[in-house]
């Protein structure tokens, strides 16, 4: 009788567990509950193939013929074939491989190569989305004694923040592309309206400056607002702490690492964010922001065009004039605020790794060598045929032919962007732009650290939410600061946001240790 | 007769309350429409109005621009929805019938299978293995319809309807007459069940007609988008671009120009098309299925 309560019991255990299950299961949709399980499996097999072929060397003209196949944001495009008949063409006698493009459009490309990697499919080349947990699960292959063999030039060439920044536990796990380093935050103004009022822009330093333009636009242009703010874009892009970094990986916390004391802090319980605060807050009641600044969905981009707002702001790169110019549709001024800084995070925005499963990993870094070194081959692959996708105008500006079926793989996804014809629309000092963006730009110096947030990952989970909760309301200037930030901060205790800090401070101890 | 009708008033009353009910069903369709006909600019000064002050086709130019992309779509969408429903019910019909029959000796395991899965899934990966690897079905028309063909659910639902409506006996006395199994299915069986087999039917074709999951998942090739993820693609990559039009360097400029909100109501007029006329077809089953208990049998 016994043995039949407890099988009756765990029938019913069974059961409800099975009840549960199956309703995370039921929404497809969600790739990372179901994904740990497969993980561990998977990835082990493949591991052991990559290491064996990582060894023979043979020289270029013996090689057989393989394929490739390369995973890329965006598209697809129609014409993406022709595109690969050319470059297979041009790759015969270089490294007697050809190439498949798989473009995976913009919709959610993480989670399908997600499940490629969980599933051990075989592939060579991805673009890396959630570089650290890939790596970290050991989905990459790792590229270091293949990058000394098959790609000396590019190794060369390439700044060694970037190649610090790719490499987890030891190991370099992918090839970045050579751009800009890092970014930084500013504004990007309409020129007729600077124009208009006088307005010495140059003269911004810090985001107080710009109150006595807000306070001329409210007087002199009735329908404009001064200030438009919408809820992705906030004042929050300006922070408070210059001399930080943000270093949980989820980029949602408040976690800023001081790099005067190297200490990590919550930059929610401070005076200079109350301070912040309070100037936004002001602003809101002097007028200047729109009213519904927490939830407007209008992007920036289209609140200057249609000549709702005069100014953007946000991340800044060395070609933003002729960016931004392009998508506001009118003339733009560009003024960054802050020093260009360059983070781990900045560092690995885009870059090209190559699969634990890939069978030929050797020409797959023979292939990423070419992309960083080779004009012909980088133009075909970002730009397409020449007088098919575009029409050169001289020897180095072409212009891009509309619906020509080729058009999404960008240059900064893939290879080495000083490479690449300038665009019609472009700044033609765009070389000497990018070398001199980096050459003034400051490295961290805790480059290379990334956090491994497996310990507080349920913390993070609470604290992201809480965040979120909060900070369009702070930030659209709507209530009085100070209550409001008194009652996040009490939350953000309450869900453990000391713990998180004391576990990123003693991970961020040890690296600095070892350094 | 007298007794059936209403009073002028409760008449008045009711075909009021049912022209409200129709006008607020209408209403916001009105608006999309208006919508995806506006001014991208004149929706971010003003906001949606159902008289905007400035019309445009932009974003149905812009959605027509390709429309062979479009028609495509519209072409496998409506290969999947009929060949996947056709099959689907059909499969459906066939595992649920011998496990509804009392004399079928296996019924036990068989229905134990089915529900089995209901319960208990392999997860998204593993799912993801069967149909990338043992069924080799990644970028073919085929996986957007085998991994939706079977569904417990409408399984459990036939059987139960097949248990209840008929009877036991008539099946007996077919096989009397001499009629074999598979005789007493189509003509027997079959006729019997008309209800269950519209419902699960309507059930699988607005199922395939508004997936995009499979598409998403396992199709890289263009020519063989569903139009729901089309659309579905189509939005987001609008969404994506406009806010992130700085990243995108010269190449793209003319995707991270689109009008956002205007081409999304464009896309649900168009995504709504043909399954609109699918459901007057299926409904007659629907009122025929209602009047089935009224009868004593």
């Amino acid at each position: 009788m016994a043995i039949k309560k407890g099988t009756g019991l765990m029938l019913s255990l069974v059961l409800m567990i099975g009840l549960t299950l199956s309703g995370c299961g039921g929404n497809t949709n969600n790739t990372k509950n179901a994904a740990p399980e497969a993980t561990a499996k998977s990835t082990a097999a493949p591991a052991a193939n990559a290491t064996e072929t990582a060894a023979p060397t043979e020289k270029t003209n013996e090689l057989e013929q393989v394929e490739l196949s390369l995973y890329l944001p965006g598209g697809p495009d129609k014409d993406v074939a022709s595109v690969e008949q050319e470059i297979n063409a041009y790759l015969k006698d270089k490294i007697n491989a050809t190439i498949k493009i798989n473009q995976l459009s913009w919709d959610k490309p993480a989670d399908k190569v997600n499940l490629m990697i969980q599933s051990g499919e075989v592939f060579d080349m991805v673009y890396t989305w959630n570089f650290m947990t890939n790596a970290a699960k050991g989905a990459y292959a790792p590229l270091e004694d293949l990058l000394d063999k098959y790609a000396k030039e590019t190794k060369v060439q390439i700044n060694p923040a970037y190649l610090q920044a790719a490499t987890v536990n030891g190991h370099l796990y992918a090839v970045p592309t050579e751009k800009e380093l890092g970014q930084s935050v500013g504004f990007a103004f309409d020129k007729a309206i600077v124009d208009k009022y006088g307005f010495d822009v140059n003269s911004i330093t810090k985001l107080e400056d710009i109150e006595p333009m807000l306070k001329v636009i409210k007087e002199k242009e009735p329908g404009m607002s001064p200030l438009f703010m919408n809820h992705t874009d906030s004042l929050n892009w300006f922070t408070a702490y210059p001399e930080s970094e943000d270093l949980d990986g989820s980029n949602e916390i408040p976690t800023l690492l001081d790099y005067k004391t190297m200490k990590v802090f919550n930059e929610y319980d401070t005076p200079e964010i109350l301070e912040r605060l309070k100037l936004i807050r002001k602003w809101y009641e002097a007028g200047y922001i729109n009213k519904n600044g927490a939830t407007d969905k209008t992007e920036l981009k289209d609140a200057v065009k249609s000549g709702k707002a005069w100014f953007v702001y946000g991340n800044m790169n060395p070609t933003s004039t002729n960016d931004w110019t392009r998508l506001a549709e009118k003339p733009m001024i560009i003024k960054t605020l802050l020093p260009v800084q360059v983070g781990t995070k900045s560092l690995q925005g885009s870059m090209l790794a190559i699969s634990r499963t890939s069978k030929n990993p050797e020409r797959a870094m023979m292939f990423i060598n070419l992309i960083h070194t080779d004009p012909v081959l980088y133009n075909l692959l970002t730009f397409g045929i020449e007088g098919k996708h575009y029409k050169k105008l001289d020897a180095n500006t072409v212009e891009f032919i509309p619906d020509s079926g080729y058009n999404s793989v960008s240059s900064w996804m893939i290879g080495n962007v000083l490479l690449n014809y300038l665009n019609k629309d472009e700044d033609p000092r765009r070389v000497q732009l990018y070398k001199d963006w980096n050459a003034n730009s400051k490295t961290s110096p805790v480059i290379g650290f990334v956090f491994d947030s497996t310990k507080v990952q349920s913390q993070i989970g609470a604290l992201i939410n809480i965040t979120k909760q909060y900070k369009n309301t702070l930030y659209s200037g709507e209530k009085d600061p100070e209550p409001i930030l008194k009652e996040m901060n009490s939350k953000l205790k309450a869900a453990g946001l000391d713990a998180v800090i004391t576990e990123i401070q003693t991970q961020m101890d040890a690296f600095l240790a070892a350094k | 007769m007298t007794n059936n009708e209403i009073s002028k008033f409760t008449n008045t009353l009711l075909h009021l309350i049912f022209i409200i009910l129709t006008i607020t069903c209408l209403l916001p369709i009105v608006l999309v429409f208006m919508i995806s006909i506006t001014d991208y600019d004149t929706i971010v000064l003003n906001g949606y109005q159902f008289f905007p002050e400035k019309f445009s086709l932009e974003a149905y130019t812009y959605i027509f621009k390709d429309y062979t992309v479009i028609v495509k779509a519209y072409g496998v969408s409506i290969f999947v929805t009929v060949i996947g429903t056709l099959l689907s019910v059909f499969i459906s019909s066939l595992y649920a019938y011998p496990i509804s029959r009392a004399d079928f000796r296996y019924r036990g395991i068989f229905a134990f299978l089915i529900f089995f899965t209901m319960l208990f899934g392999g997860g998204l990966v593993p799912w993801y293995m069967v149909y990338t690897q043992v069924l080799d079905l990644k970028n073919s028309v085929w996986a957007l319809i085998v991994p939706m063909l079977l569904s417990p659910f409408n399984v459990l639902i036939m059987k139960t309807y097949f248990q209840m409506s008929v009877p036991p006996a008539l099946i007996e006395a077919s096989k009397i007459d001499g009629a074999g199994e598979l005789r007493t299915f189509f003509r027997i069986v079959f006729p019997l069940s008309l209800p269950v087999f519209a419902t699960i039917g309507l059930f699988n074709t607005l199922h395939y007609w508004n997936d995009w999951f499979n598409s998403m998942i396992f199709i890289t090739d263009t020519d063989l988008y569903s139009l729901q993820y089309l659309m579905y693609k189509m939005i987001s990559q609008a969404d994506y671009l406009s806010r992130n039009g700085a990243l995108i360097q010269g190449s793209a400029t003319e995707l991270a120009k689109l009008p956002g909100e205007t081409i999304r109501m464009a896309m649900a007029l168009i995504g709504i098309g043909p399954i609109v006329l699918a459901y007057p077809f299926f409904q007659r089953y629907f009122i025929r299925g209602l009047t089935l208990g009224s009868i004593k049998g």
